[in-house]
Parts: C-alpha cells; sequence; structure tokens
C-alpha cells in the first residue's frame, strides 16, 4: 500500500522547470517558427499587394522593406557574436561559440542580402551598382568582417578555434563602430544613401506599416536563424564529444 | 620592474631572431620596393598630371605599406610556433602581455624598416618628396605602425597555426585596418598639401585613439591566441 502511494506520487507530481521546459521546447520551436512564416508572409503581402507605387523611384522602392530590415538585422548579429565572443572568453562554454558561429554565419547572410538588395536598388536609380559612400562602404566592410570569422573558422588552427574565433569577434565587432565613425569623417565621399527614416520621409501610412513590419520580421528571422544555428552547433559538439 | 626585466629580456631574444632570421624584414623590404616599381609603371604608363600624381601618392603609400606589411607579417610566429616556444615561455611564467608587448615592439622596427624603404622608392618614382614634412611625416607614420603592429600581432597570433597562416592573415587583418588606412592617407595628404598637422584635426585624434585601443585590446586578448 505504501509502495503503491509511493508510486502514485512518483507518476502524479509535476516534472521539474527544466524538464517542462525541455519537453514544451518542440512546441515553442514549432509556434517560434510560424510566427515568423506568419510575418514573412504579411511583409510579403504589403510590399507586393498592399503598399502604392512611391510617386519617383515607383516598384524598385518596394525592396526597401527588406533592405532596412536586413541592414537592422545585421547589427543584430553582430551583437551576437560580440555578446557569444565574450562570455566565451568568459566562461569557455562551447554553448556560447556556436552563438557566436550562428552569430557570424546569420550576419554574413544578411550582409550579402543587404548588399545585394542595395545594388538592385541602386543600379535604376543611381545608375551604378556601387558607389563610394559612406553607409555602402561601411556595410561592404562590416560583409568583409563577417566574411573574415568565417574564413578563420574554415581555415583555422582545429584545436583553438573557438578561442581564437572568440578573440577575432571581440575586434570584429569593436571594429565595426570605429569604420562607421570613421567613414563619416571623410570629406571627399558625399552622402548619397537616402536618409528616409532621419528625414520622416515615409508619408503613407502603409509605407510605415510595411517598414516596421519588414523590421521586425527580419530581426525575428535573424533571431530565429541564430537559435537554430546555435542547436546544430550544440549538437555538432555533443558528436564530435562522442567520437 | 620584474616584468619590465621580462620585456626586455624577451625583446633581445625576440630581435636576436629575427636579425638572424630576417624572413619578415627582407619580404617587407623586396615586397615594398616590388609595388612601388609597379606602381610608378603603371602610373608613368597612365600619363597623369604632376598634380594627379601628387593626389595618388599619400593612398598608394599606404595600400603598398597596409598590403605587403600583412603579407610580410604572416611569418611572423613562424619560428615560435614550429620550436612551441610561446608555450615553453607561458609555462616559465611569462605573462601573455608582455609576451604580446615584445613581438609587437619587433614588428614595429620591422615595419618602419619597411616604410622608409617604400617611401623612399615611391616617392623617388612618382617625384613626390616627403623631405620638407619629415617630422610631421613620421609622427604620423609612428601612430599608423604602433596600432598596425598591435592588430597584426594578435591576428598573427591566431593565424599561426593554421594551414594557410600566409593568405589567412592578409585576409583577416585588412577589413580590420580601414579605420587606420583611411586616418593615414587622410594626414598624409594634409601634410603634403598645406604642410601642417593641426593637433584639432578629428583624423589626429581618431589615429592616436584607435592606437591605444588597438595596443590595449592586443594586451588584453593576447592571452587568449596564444593560450589553451
Amino acid at each position: 500500500m505504501e509502495s503503491l502511494s509511493t508510486a502514485e506520487k512518483g507518476t502524479s507530481a509535476s516534472p521539474p522547470a527544466p524538464d517542462r521546459l525541455a519537453r514544451s521546447l518542440p512546441q515553442l520551436e514549432a509556434l517560434a517558427i510560424l510566427l515568423v512564416a506568419a510575418l514573412i508572409f504579411y511583409l510579403l503581402y504589403l510590399v507586393f499587394m498592399a503598399v502604392p507605387n512611391e510617386r519617383v523611384m515607383g516598384a524598385v522602392q518596394r525592396i526597401f522593406y527588406f533592405h532596412v530590415g536586413s541592414a537592422i538585422a545585421c547589427y543584430c548579429s553582430i551583437g551576437a557574436v560580440l555578446i557569444g565572443s565574450l562570455a566565451y572568453l568568459g566562461t569557455r562554454r562551447r554553448v556560447f561559440d556556436c552563438i557566436s558561429e550562428a552569430g557570424a554565419e546569420v550576419g554574413l547572410l544578411l550582409s550579402t542580402m543587404v548588399m545585394l538588395s542595395g545594388m538592385i536598388w541602386a543600379r535604376p536609380i543611381w545608375n551604378t551598382w556601387f558607389h563610394w559612400e559612406p553607409r555602402l562602404v561601411s556595410f561592404l566592410l562590416l560583409w568583409m568582417i563577417f566574411l573574415a570569422l568565417a574564413l578563420l573558422r574554415r581555415f583555422g588552427e582545429p584545436e583553438k578555434i573557438p578561442q581564437h574565433c572568440a578573440v577575432l569577434g571581440v575586434l570584429g565587432a569593436i571594429t565595426v563602430p570605429i569604420v562607421v565613425f570613421s567613414i563619416r569623417l571623410l570629406p571627399q565621399i558625399a552622402q548619397l544613401h537616402p536618409q528616409v527614416i532621419e528625414n520622416r520621409g515615409l508619408r503613407d501610412p502603409l509605407f510605415v506599416e510595411a517598414w516596421a513590419v519588414g523590421t521586425i520580421a527580419m530581426v525575428c528571422l535573424q533571431f530565429l536563424l541564430v537559435y537554430m544555428r546555435t542547436r546544430i552547433g550544440m549538437v555538432q559538439v555533443r558528436l564530435m564529444e562522442l567520437r | 620592474m620584474i616584468a619590465l626585466r621580462q620585456f626586455s629580456r624577451i625583446l633581445k631574444y625576440m630581435l636576436l631572431l629575427e636579425f638572424r632570421v630576417r624572413d619578415a624584414l627582407t619580404l617587407l623590404l623586396s615586397l615594398s620596393i616590388m609595388f612601388a616599381v609597379i606602381a610608378g609603371f603603371g602610373i608613368t604608363s597612365a600619363s597623369l598630371e604632376p598634380r594627379v600624381r601628387e593626389r595618388l601618392f599619400p593612398a598608394l603609400l599606404w595600400l603598398c605599406f597596409m598590403v605587403n606589411a600583412a603579407v610580410a607579417l604572416g611569418r611572423s610566429f613562424e619560428y615560435e610556433s614550429e620550436h612551441k616556444v610561446l608555450d615553453g615561455l607561458l609555462l616559465a611564467g611569462v605573462p601573455p602581455a608582455v609576451l604580446f608587448f615584445a613581438k609587437a615592439t619587433v614588428n614595429i622596427l620591422v615595419l618602419c624598416a619597411g616604410q622608409v624603404a617604400g617611401v623612399t622608392v615611391l616617392g623617388m618614382l612618382l617625384g613626390a618628396s616627403l623631405v620638407p614634412h619629415f617630422g610631421l611625416f613620421s609622427a604620423v607614420s609612428l601612430l599608423v605602425i604602433v596600432g598596425y603592429s598591435a592588430l597584426a600581432t594578435i591576428v598573427a597570433a591566431l593565424t599561426a597555426g593554421a594551414r594557410l597562416r600566409n593568405v589567412l592573415l592578409p585576409l583577416i587583418l585588412l577589413p580590420l585596418l580601414f579605420p587606420l588606412f583611411f586616418c593615414a592617407i587622410e594626414l598624409t595628404t594634409l601634410i603634403l598639401e598645406q604642410g601642417i598637422l593641426p593637433l584639432s584635426s578629428q583624423w589626429l585624434s581618431l589615429l592616436a585613439g584607435l592606437t591605444v585601443v588597438y595596443v590595449a585590446l592586443g594586451a588584453t586578448l593576447f592571452e587568449f591566441a596564444v593560450g589553451d
């Protein structure tokens, strides 16, 4: 009787909080993926169905809603690299190295998207694919820093890759604001890039809505990709340990 | 005081090693002369006006320096890496920051020699002279070289054990060097055109700030670059 009551207690007692979280993780992940997918589809609807053509630039202006969101998400990625690198150097826990790796990879993808979407926009508007303009140059350098991180991870000294990438992650993340500041000092480079947000250039409420949804969607997508890449990284670490 | 004594001993050892091996120095001097000749030939073939050549001179000079130095310093930790010298020194209790300052000082001396060669040859071939502004240009060059050396020393330590270290160092280092590159070009142009270097210049403040930041970062992060 006593043993039965103990067994009943064992089955009826609620599991500890971390276990419960681990069990509900797949549902939470699925929910996050659905949420981001819904945001992206809503953004696509807004950009291609709802928002009117911009008066001067025409249809090509619609790229702005992806371009700005990707650029902001890109800065979040360099933030993930910095936080992951500093935390890894402080604690030596591999999860932080995986966060830094994920931030760098997603950052490389997003900065490539920003550069390409900017070029597609610049060709009909500026009549050139690229212009030596402060924001473009600073983003090109950000892209090069992400590329340098990817190269070190691919070709670096295998046993020391996490700590070496963490050092480069800190150096790279600190260089980004310095680059942005120093480029703005250059006198001969004119500011050609549109200052839409600073100059309150979004007049139509639909423009503002599409811009806000675009930014939120791209930032959420970035967080989701960093999270998923971190999980893959952790699985890879466990596999290596098992071997 | 102990750290200072350790620094002077390790510096003496590293200087002796560099003097005997002379890899980085030979590479840097050869590359500087080679690059200057190619650049001079290219500019002469383009039949540019002397005024345009003068405008191009600072950019070419610093481009030559940044690229050649990155290639030459790729062998910076070659000997130490092969013979596990740094591991031995760290095990003996030498602070990583002392190792960093000693290596960075050797690199500063090598880079100064490379810069003198590059300025002389490129100046002669392009007909631009920095002799009237020797003091001002030396001050700017020294600041750039100290910042460059700090950054290059730590990145060279990161790539020392890599398979493709000679290619990897320039690829990683050059994107990080852009702020220094901008400062160096702008200040050299200012010196050549106006013959002055105002202390209130934003570029000079930025250059001094960058040098301090890079030296501090290098001394702090070097431990993680060479340690286990």
